[in-house]
């Protein structure tokens, strides 16, 4: 299936005929500093394989500016990605005119990287005259678990990771619910600003997990903001603050010192997450009647074990489980924005090659927006 | 040998169906003056411009695109999209920038003259190139600003074209301004790229723009606290 008769579309996003089908799909990801590209096959019974799942990472040339620089990562997409889908066409030993659709992450994020991918994709479908899905990176995200464990709907994701923190319940295809996200820094971001401040170096998450593991999770009482049992919010800007000036009254420091506040700064974030997975396990219980709700999480904090290790916690205490997909889909990835472009096509959802490339896109757009989150808001 | 070029490297959204036949060339073009949202309104402009020269892409034998100096997201929708193009075919993409293509523009109106196209660059800055009166750069393209520019082109008695043209001839009255034209013609794109692409193989590297100005950031400074052990634990948790 897959080829088109008309002569152009436009128009926006369309609905037709679910397909019954195999759909084979190229899936593309620029959003933020991982150039990728993705081959994957969904069967007609919804079970999904990878073909092939390349990623380049430009951590190298952000690593000098101690963050991601938007318009230095959209010139490194440029470059790359072209050879990326080669390289992924090759290994899954298929050709263009093999696929059923190109997918590819139409937002949100940095909106020169997502440019880039979103161009490249409306040309191959162009000259291929292929439907084109443009792809909710956070929905790339959220239904990941359905390619790597089959998991089924309804299911409990926490999107953690250096733009992002925040819980979806997802009852289906497009139906996604926030039911709690971060007011101020998400959780990865609060992670790389106490590396920064701190002198480690980028990217702060996993230099400050190690550090953490020799130091005394005691010797500094940080704040655990937000731990009440009325909402399911985060915020981590108050604790930032907390550990800096606890910091800045010992300076100059020594290692043991900067062990002991990565160690305390990652209780008091693992001690939030319990309480909250905790929280929003009971929530989604109530909200669609499972009794052993299943956890799923993504984003590159899902790679920190001291996390990972208060999710199981959380849901071995209300008798669910957790899913957490292979560390390189939990991260920015290809493969997961193919495998949402093919689960959106196989219901018959398309895009015309006018889709919009969007900074901010909420997989859930009835939520409210938080007040006071971050400098430039949530972004989704 | 037929080819598409695109621009979208300033304000027009354009493509154009060249097509050469027995030394003589066809031009199709579409062009809309957008100067924003290029990426949502390209590929209708391509299309249209196929369907106008009653091609598809399975007829063209490559692609040209536009790299640039311009809007640093305009020229990479282009390019992004004519890389795409020349992947998805198989055929070969060739670059043409917008400052030679102002100064293919110039020499039609002063044939005899050096030419300096020069493109607003916002900042107070001009991006430049001078080309002798055969239209041969005589250096590569650059950004400074109006009065350095002023100079070089008054040193090499150059005609001004471009959107920058009269930011040059404020800072030297004394320098004749062929147009202020705000983008060159898609035409000119296609008709520069031609040749090149009668010279273009499957092993020519693909289209990469031209920004010019480097990406505005600044490495990161020291760790804001004080250290005993300076670089010690950053080298180890690095390692």
């Amino acid at each position: 299936m897959g080829r088109e008769d008309g002569k152009f579309r436009m128009g926006g996003a369309a609905r037709r005929q679910p397909t019954s089908g195999r759909v084979l799909i190229l899936g593309i990801e620029t959003s933020c500093d991982e150039t990728a590209a993705a081959v994957v096959e969904r069967e007609a019974d919804g079970r999904g394989r990878i073909l092939a799942d390349v990623v380049h990472s430009q951590l190298a040339d952000h690593a000098p500016y101690g963050g991601v620089v938007p318009e230095i990562a959209a010139r490194a997409h440029v470059e790359i990605l072209d050879h990326l889908i080669e390289r992924a066409m090759r290994e899954a030993g298929v050709g263009f005119t093999d696929l059923s659709g190109v997918a590819a992450t139409a937002g949100p994020g940095l909106i020169g990287g997502v440019i880039v991918g979103l161009m490249t994709a409306k040309a191959i479908a162009d000259v291929h005259r292929l439907p084109l899905i443009a792809v909710n990176h956070l929905e790339g995200h959220a239904l990941t678990p359905r390619l790597t464990d089959s998991v089924a709907f309804p299911y409990l994701l926490l999107l953690v990771s250096g733009g992002h923190t925040q819980f979806v319940a997802v009852e289906g295809l497009g139906r996604y619910t926030r039911i709690g996200t971060t007011i101020d820094d998400a959780l990865g971001e609060a992670f790389d600003k106490t590396a920064k401040l701190l002198g480690l170096p980028y990217p702060g998450g996993p230099a400050v997990e190690r550090l953490a593991r020799d130091g005394d999770p005691a010797r500094f009482d940080l704040p655990r903001p937000l731990m009440r049992r009325d909402s399911l919010d985060f915020s981590f800007s108050g604790l930032k603050t907390a550990l800096r000036l606890e910091a800045e009254a010992l300076q100059p420091l020594d290692d043991r010192t900067i062990a002991d506040l990565c160690a305390s700064f990652q209780a008091a974030v693992t001690d939030v997450i319990r309480f909250k997975a905790k929280l929003a396990l009971k929530r989604f219980g109530e909200l669609t009647g499972v009794a052993k709700p299943t956890l799923v999480t993504a984003g590159g904090v899902a790679a920190n074990k001291a996390v990972a290790a208060a999710l199981s916690e959380a849901a071995a205490d209300v008798g669910g489980r957790v899913v957490v997909p292979p560390g390189e889909l939990c991260t920015d990835n290809g493969a997961m924005i193919a495998w949402a472009g093919a689960e959106r096509l196989a219901a018959g959802l398309v895009d015309g090659l006018d889709a919009q490339a969007r900074a901010r896109w909420p997989l859930d757009p009835d939520a409210a927006p938080k007040l006071g989150s971050g400098q430039l808001g949530a972004k989704a | 040998m037929i080819l598409l070029a695109v621009d979208t490297a300033l304000d027009a959204c354009a493509a154009a169906v060249a097509t050469e036949r027995d030394g003589t060339v066809e031009i199709h073009a579409v062009r809309d003056v957008i100067g924003r949202g290029h990426a949502e309104h390209l590929m209708r402009v391509v299309d249209e411009v196929l369907a106008y020269a009653g091609v598809g892409h399975v007829d063209l034998d490559g692609y040209a695109v536009s790299v640039g100096p311009g809007s640093f997201t305009g020229i990479r929708v282009g390019v992004a999209a004519v890389r795409g193009f020349a992947l998805a075919s198989g055929r070969p993409a060739v670059s043409v920038t917008t400052l030679e293509a102002l100064a293919s523009e110039g020499r039609d109106i002063r044939p005899e003259r050096p030419i300096l196209a020069v493109i607003d660059a916002r900042k107070n800055e001009v991006y430049a190139q001078a080309f002798d009166a055969g239209g041969r750069p005589l250096g590569p393209a650059t950004v400074a600003s109006a009065g350095v520019v002023a100079r070089h082109g008054a040193e090499i008695g150059a005609v001004l074209i471009g959107s920058g043209a009269p930011l040059v001839a404020a800072a030297d009255p004394t320098l004749e301004i062929a147009a202020t034209t705000p983008f060159p013609a898609i035409d000119t794109h296609a008709l520069l790229a031609l040749p090149r692409l009668a010279a273009a193989g499957p092993h020519t590297p693909r289209p990469s723009p031209l920004y010019v100005r480097p990406a505005d950031a600044k490495p990161q400074g020291a760790a804001r606290l004080a250290r005993l052990t300076p670089g010690g634990l950053a080298a180890e948790v690095g390692s």
